[in-house]
């Protein structure tokens, strides 16, 4: 009959006509236009340390929403506070807290999602400060990507005031410094402090709780979504398998060292030392500096360094990317990953940097100390950094000018056999088996670090599975 | 299409090495190691505390600390407990410096000093010491030694269990849990009443 073809039909071609059929009125969408690329081999993750990022705000996302069931934003007002008296919460009125004990202790499955939730946090920061001075060093900001640089440096600064918000949300005593902190910065801001603090975090305790809410599930992931519409280039690698590892090691971290609930804050007590989360510590050092003026401690000097790192693309214009090429800005960044290490490491120390800080006499930090530190640090690293880069470059120059080639390794590939694919596919299969019956005994005996850690390693061996594959599909 | 050469198969054995050390991670802490329930093991606390009038201050703990020997430390009431050569190890106690944490079976032996009140003031200076007791719902068992002579609940001004200048040391095993406060049994001033602290035993 005429207009029949020979192909065989099959069972699934329905399926796949519909699925044709929803693509292409896709391509109508702005869904489309991000063109995503799945690498078939290994390629290294410091390319795409941005796309990650992306992918743990996901898992930031749909935990944050799952939390937002059981979590209450409500600090103070019970009882009634009597007329004419000056009135002082009850330490049980703090609500907020008592909503994540009890989502850590007694709603099924919330310790696996508040421990998912936090540890993405802390990834979240740590991607995305590796994935700015990858860009850094790598001189991408020069290839017309200026725009991208400086959205990237502000969703930067966006995204630590997002996890600033998020752990004061607890109403912990650690919660209670970075409020306290925050606020106090607030206030010392010129002409605006009082009226600025009153806005941000309003005029009682429940006003502050109900407002840091808002900003954490609603104003800030929004103003960082829209940022990030500008700071998305279009072409995006997702490389399943480090995707997959990534999540996986972020559940195994969470089954490992489960984060605390801490100590309640009461506002009638005088509370214990506490420290800011790991990525505050450096501006804690700063404002525990004797004789530094609060507003310069937490604001001009963090302001300034974000300021240099902003400015950096309209000022090295030279046309080569290499490192080698760039001593002055390679040295510039290594020196500033010195002064960041040095700085956050003094925020967890004594005034005594050789003690750990226990009682509030030793909150105060000798300038001198800090800063000669700090200064020494940024001077070793600069000058050994840039030393090292003019050695390597006279070196590439003097061959070229000899007309000698340049040696470089040549790394040759290890190819695994057959039977090592076999094995190794066989070996990770059997894993998840055998881990997926772990994970359901563990959840039966309420071993919760367990079952997070085992999902954890699931993710990790499915990665490990896909990666030996895609391998293995290009062994004879 | 990439054929490798022959080669000794390492990465190929490491990964199993790694996958079998996983799997057989999980299975010894999760299936072999019990979890059923958390036990604490007893263990001998130290205290160390400052007695004056509550107008001054009350009781007031300066440190604490495990002690990780069978003997207890040399005492005589004059110079207190010589820990030097004593293996113990510090650690932090409540903020408020008056509450004792405990778990049953815990032994706690109090290091008290007497001091007296600094103000002039007579209503702070009508006894010459403080004493010690130890009341609550549970059972305690208290063990006096030749290093820890002191016993509970003096009531005799004139004989004060905590002479100002003076240490006084009580050991005590608390055999249940609860919650028990720790008091001073003589009257030594108008507040008196509210020089107490309290022991949390889980």
């Amino acid at each position: 009959m005429a207009g029949q073809t020979n192909a065989k039909k099959g069972v699934l071609d329905p399926i796949i006509a519909l699925l044709r059929w929803i693509w292409d009125r896709l391509e109508r969408t702005l869904l489309l236009a991000i063109k995503l690329v799945f690498p078939s081999r290994f390629i290294s993750p410091l390319g795409f340390l941005g796309m990650l990022t992306v992918i743990v705000f996901l898992i930031l996302g749909v935990t944050g929403a799952l939390l937002l069931f059981h979590f209450q934003p409500i600090f103070g007002d019970c009882p009634p506070a009597a007329a004419n008296t000056t009135y002082v919460p009850a330490p049980t009125c703090n609500s907020a807290f008592n909503s994540v004990a009890s989502i850590n202790n007694q709603v099924n499955w919330g310790f696996l999602i508040r421990n998912i939730h936090y540890q993405a946090s802390n990834a979240m920061v740590l991607l995305a400060v590796m994935h700015m001075f990858y860009q850094y060093f790598a001189g991408r900001y020069k290839l017309r990507y200026e725009i991208l640089w400086v959205t990237g440096i502000i969703l930067g600064v966006v995204t630590i005031i997002e996890a600033y918000t998020g752990y004061d949300l607890i109403f912990n005593i650690r919660g209670q410094l970075a409020i306290n902190i925050g606020q106090t910065l607030t206030y010392y801001t010129p002409v605006l402090g009082a009226n600025l603090a009153q806005i941000i975090f309003g005029f009682s305790f429940n006003d502050l709780t109900i407002r840091f809410y808002a900003f954490h599930v609603f104003i800030i992931p929004i103003i960082m979504l829209a940022i990030m519409s500008i700071h998305l280039p279009k072409n995006l690698v997702l490389d399943i398998p480090v995707a997959s590892a990534i999540t996986g090691m972020i559940l195994i971290l969470g089954g490992l060292f489960p984060v605390e609930v801490g100590v309640r804050y009461d506002p009638n007590q005088l509370t214990q030392i506490t420290f800011p989360e790991w990525y505050f510590t450096s501006l804690y050092a700063f404002i525990r500096t004797q004789g530094l003026q609060p507003f310069i401690a937490g604001a001009i000097i963090p302001g300034v360094f974000v300021l240099i790192f902003t400015v950096v693309p309209f000022f090295d214009r030279g046309r080569k990317i290499a490192m080698v090429d760039r001593p002055f800005w390679v040295a510039l960044g290594v020196a500033a990953l010195g002064q960041i290490a040095i700085v956050t490491v003094w925020g967890f120390r004594a005034s005594n940097p050789f003690q750990p800080l226990l009682t509030e006499g030793q909150l105060l930090i000798d300038p001198v100390l800090f800063t000669g530190s700090l200064l020494i640090a940024t001077a070793l690293s600069y000058g050994f950094v840039y030393a090292f880069v003019r050695w390597r470059r006279a070196k590439l120059d003097a061959l070229r000018a000899a007309k000698k080639p340049i040696p470089y390794r040549k790394v040759q590939p290890y190819l695994l056999t057959k039977g090592e694919v076999y094995a190794l596919l066989g070996g990770l299969l059997l894993l998840q088996a055998f881990l997926d019956v772990a994970i359901f005994r563990a959840f039966l005996d309420t071993l919760n670090n367990f079952a997070l850690l085992e999902i954890g390693m699931v993710l990790v061996a499915f990665a490990a599975t896909v990666h030996i594959y895609r391998v293995g599909a290009q062994v004879k | 299409m990439q054929v490798p050469k022959k080669h000794f198969p390492i990465v190929g054995l490491i990964g199993l090495v790694v996958v079998a050390a996983a799997g057989g991670g999980v299975y010894y802490y999760q299936f072999v190691l019990s979890h059923a329930t958390v036990t604490y093991l007893p263990s001998h606390r130290l205290v160390f505390m400052t007695a004056i009038v509550q107008e001054e201050r009350g009781f007031h703990i300066t440190n604490t600390a495990f002690l990780n020997q069978s003997n207890l430390p040399k005492f005589d009431s004059t110079s207190g407990a010589s820990m030097t050569g004593v293996n113990s190890t510090n650690y932090r106690g409540e903020s408020d410096n008056k509450t004792i944490d405990a778990h049953v079976g815990d032994m706690i032996t109090f290091y008290i000093f007497g001091e007296n009140a600094t103000s002039s003031d007579p209503a702070l200076h009508v006894s010459t010491g403080h004493g010690f007791d130890i009341v609550g719902s549970g059972s305690f068992t208290v063990n006096t030694s030749a290093n820890s002579p002191g016993i509970l609940g003096g009531t005799n001004p004139a004989n004060p269990a905590i002479p100002f200048g003076k240490w006084y040391s009580v050991t005590v095993t608390f055999n249940s849990g609860g919650s028990y406060t720790y008091l001073c049994s003589i009257v030594c001033s108008p507040l008196h009443g509210n020089m107490n602290g309290q022991i949390v035993v889980t």
